[in-house]
C-alpha cells in the first residue's frame, strides 16, 4: 500500500494497516541536520533539489511530502511592484479593484513561480504517485497578513470590516488561483496553513465571519479532486474544529488539543493531524517517551488520523525523535507470518520438531524459550523494525500491506 | 578430500594440526539454514582446495564438540587458523559473507 492509499483510507475512516505518519512541513529542520540554508537549496537544480527533498522525507519517514511557500513570496514581490509598497497593502484601499487572476497571471511569471512549477514536475516524476505532494497555500487571514502587516490587518479587522472584506476575497481568489497552479504543476495535495486564524488571535466571530467562508471557498473549490485537503490552524485551536465539518477540507492539523476530543467533533468529516507537542515532546524527551505519547495518539484514534508533531518541527529535534514517532506509527501493523515458501526447509524442520520434542532443531538446548515458535522470533515479532526469517527459517514475518 | 566428517578422534588432526585454515561447520540433520549452507561450503571447498579445509560436525552425534565451541545455534561456522579460532558465526548466511569470514 502506498503512502497516497494509506492517506486516503484514513481521511475516509476506513480500518488502515497503521495510521500514516507525517511532518508539517519540515523544511528547517531538514535544511539544519545538512547544515544548509534556503539560499542551499534555491542554488540547487530542479531536479537535484527534488531528489535531495524528498530523499530527506523518506529520512524522516513521512508519509506526506510539502513544496515552500514560493508562490506567496512570488505574489507579494508583484503585488508590491504593482502598488509600490512594502508590505504591498498598507491599506485595505490598495487592493480595490484588482482582478486576482490577473494578479496571478503576473505572479506565475515571476521566477519564484518558474521554480515552483519545475520542482513540482520534477518531485512528481519521481514520486510517481507513492507519496502526496502538498502545494503550499497561507490561509485567508495569513495571506492578508502578509501582505498588509500583522498589526495593519488587526487593525481594519475591526475599523474597516467592509473594506477587509474585499482585500480577503482577492487573497482568497488568488490562493485558488495558486493552488491551480501548483496542482498543474505536479502538486497532488494541499496544505493550508492559517495561523493568523489561531484563538489566540482572533476571536471565534472574527473566524466565523473573515475566515471561514473563505476556507470553505478554497477548499471547496478542490473538494471534488478526492486529493488530500489539509488546514493547519496554530495552538489550542479546540473552537475552531466544529465548524469546519462541511467546509471541504479533509484533514485538519491541530497542536494543542484533546485528540479523542477533536475526532468527536470532526464527526468523520476529515482526519486529525497531530498532535504531539513539538517543544514540550518532539525536542525535549528522550525518544522513548516519544514513542510512548506517539503510540498512546495511534491507539486513540484507529483511523482518522495521521500522527504528526502538532506544528513545524524545532530545528534542533533530535533525529531519534522523529524515527521514534514514525517507529510507534510502524509498531501498529499487524504481522504476517507465513512459512518458507522452500517445502524442502520446512519438511526438514518440521521433521526436525518432531524428533527434538518441539523444541527448536536448530538450537542445541532444550530450554522453555528455544521450543518452537522460539523466544526470540517472539520478540522479533513483536519488533516493528523485524522483517526476515526465524534462526531455523521455517517462518517469516512480513508487512504485508507495505 | 576438502570437507572431511569431525569426530572426537579425528579433531585433533583435523582442526588442532591443520596446515591450511579451517572453516568448521557445525551442524545438524534437522536444522533447513544448515541444508541451505551446505551446498555453499561445498562449493567453497572445490575453490579452494588446498588452501581450505571444510570440516563438518554433527551436533547431534558430537555433542561434546559442539559444547567444545560453545555452540548454542546452529548453523556455526568457525574459522580456525593454526589450531586457534579466528572468526565465528552463527545462522545462514550467503556465500559472499561466508568467504569474508575467511
Amino acid at each position: 500500500m502506498t503512502s497516497f492509499e494509506l492517506i486516503r483510507k484514513a481521511i475516509r475512516y476506513e480500518p488502515v494497516p497503521r495510521p500514516p505518519v507525517a511532518v508539517l512541513d519540515g523544511y528547517n529542520w531538514f535544511l539544519k541536520r545538512n547544515g544548509m540554508t534556503d539560499q542551499d537549496l534555491s542554488a540547487m537544480s530542479e531536479d537535484d533539489a527534488a531528489a535531495f527533498i524528498l530523499s530527506q522525507y523518506d529520512r524522516m519517514g513521512s508519509d506526506l511530502t510539502y513544496v515552500g511557500p514560493l508562490a506567496s513570496g512570488a505574489v507579494r514581490e508583484t503585488l508590491s511592484s504593482i502598488t509600490g509598497h512594502r508590505p504591498p497593502f498598507p491599506e485595505p484601499s490598495e487592493a480595490e479593484g484588482m482582478s486576482a487572476e490577473d494578479i496571478f497571471r503576473q505572479a506565475s511569471e515571476h521566477p519564484l513561480c518558474t521554480r515552483l512549477a519545475g520542482l513540482l514536475r520534477a518531485m512528481n516524476t519521481r514520486l510517481a504517485g507513492r507519496k502526496p505532494i502538498l502545494a503550499f497555500a497561507a490561509g485567508p487571514l495569513t495571506s492578508a497578513a502578509g501582505l498588509m502587516g500583522m498589526e495593519t490587518l488587526m487593525t481594519y479587522l475591526t475599523e474597516d470590516p467592509e473594506g477587509m472584506e474585499r482585500v480577503l476575497d482577492l487573497c482568497t481568489e488568488i490562493t485558488v488561483a495558486s493552488l491551480r497552479f501548483q496542482l498543474e504543476n505536479g502538486a497532488t495535495g494541499i496544505s493550508i496553513a492559517d495561523p493568523v486564524s489561531a484563538v489566540n488571535l482572533i476571536s471565534e466571530e472574527f473566524f466565523a465571519r473573515f475566515s471561514l467562508p473563505r476556507i470553505r471557498r478554497i477548499a471547496g473549490e478542490f473538494r471534488s479532486l478526492d486529493i488530500p485537503v489539509m488546514l493547519h490552524i496554530c495552538g489550542s485551536s479546540a473552537p475552531r474544529i466544529a465548524p469546519l465539518v462541511g467546509s471541504g477540507i479533509n484533514i485538519y492539523s491541530m497542536d494543542d488539543v484533546p485528540l479523542s476530543y477533536a475526532i468527536e467533533q470532526a464527526r468523520g468529516d476529515f482526519a486529525i493531524f497531530g498532535n504531539l507537542n513539538t517543544v514540550g515532546v518532539m525536542l525535549s524527551m528522550p525518544p522513548e517517551d516519544v514513542y510512548a505519547r506517539a503510540r498512546e495518539l495511534c491507539l486513540a484514534a484507529p483511523t482518522g488520523f495521521i500522527l504528526a508533531p502538532g506544528c513545524d518541527l524545532p530545528p534542533d529535534t533530535p533525529e531519534e525523535n522523529v524515527t521514534a514517532m514514525v517507529r510507534a506509527a510502524r509498531s501498529l501493523r499487524k504481522p504476517k507470518i507465513s512459512l518458507n515458501p522452500d517445502p524442502e526447509i520446512v519438511k526438514t524442520v518440521k521433521e526436525g520438531l518432531k524428533q527434538k520434542g518441539g523444541y527448536c532443531p536448530c538450537r542445541l538446548a532444550r530450554t522453555e524459550e528455544n521450543k518452537c515458535m522460539c523466544k526470540e522470533f517472539r520478540d522479533q515479532i513483536a519488533d516493528p523494525d523485524y522483517e526476515g526469517f526465524c534462526h531455523c527459517m521455517l517462518y517469516y514475518k512480513s508487512y504485508e500491506e507495505e | 578430500m576438502a570437507e572431511v566428517k569431525v569426530t572426537k578422534q579425528n579433531y585433533e588432526k583435523e582442526l588442532l594440526q591443520s596446515d591450511i585454515p579451517v572453516l568448521v561447520d557445525l551442524w545438524a540433520d534437522w536444522c533447513g539454514p544448515c541444508r541451505m549452507l551446505s551446498p555453499i561450503l561445498s562449493e567453497i571447498a572445490a575453490e579452494k582446495e588446498g588452501e581450505l579445509k571444510i570440516a563438518k560436525i554433527n551436533v547431534d552425534e558430537e555433542p561434546e564438540l559442539a559444547a567444545a565451541f560453545q555452540a548454542s545455534s546452529i548453523p556455526m561456522l568457525v574459522v580456525m587458523k593454526q589450531g586457534k579460532v579466528t572468526n565465528v558465526s552463527v545462522g545462514y548466511i550467503p556465500k559472499e559473507r561466508v568467504l569474508a569470514l575467511l
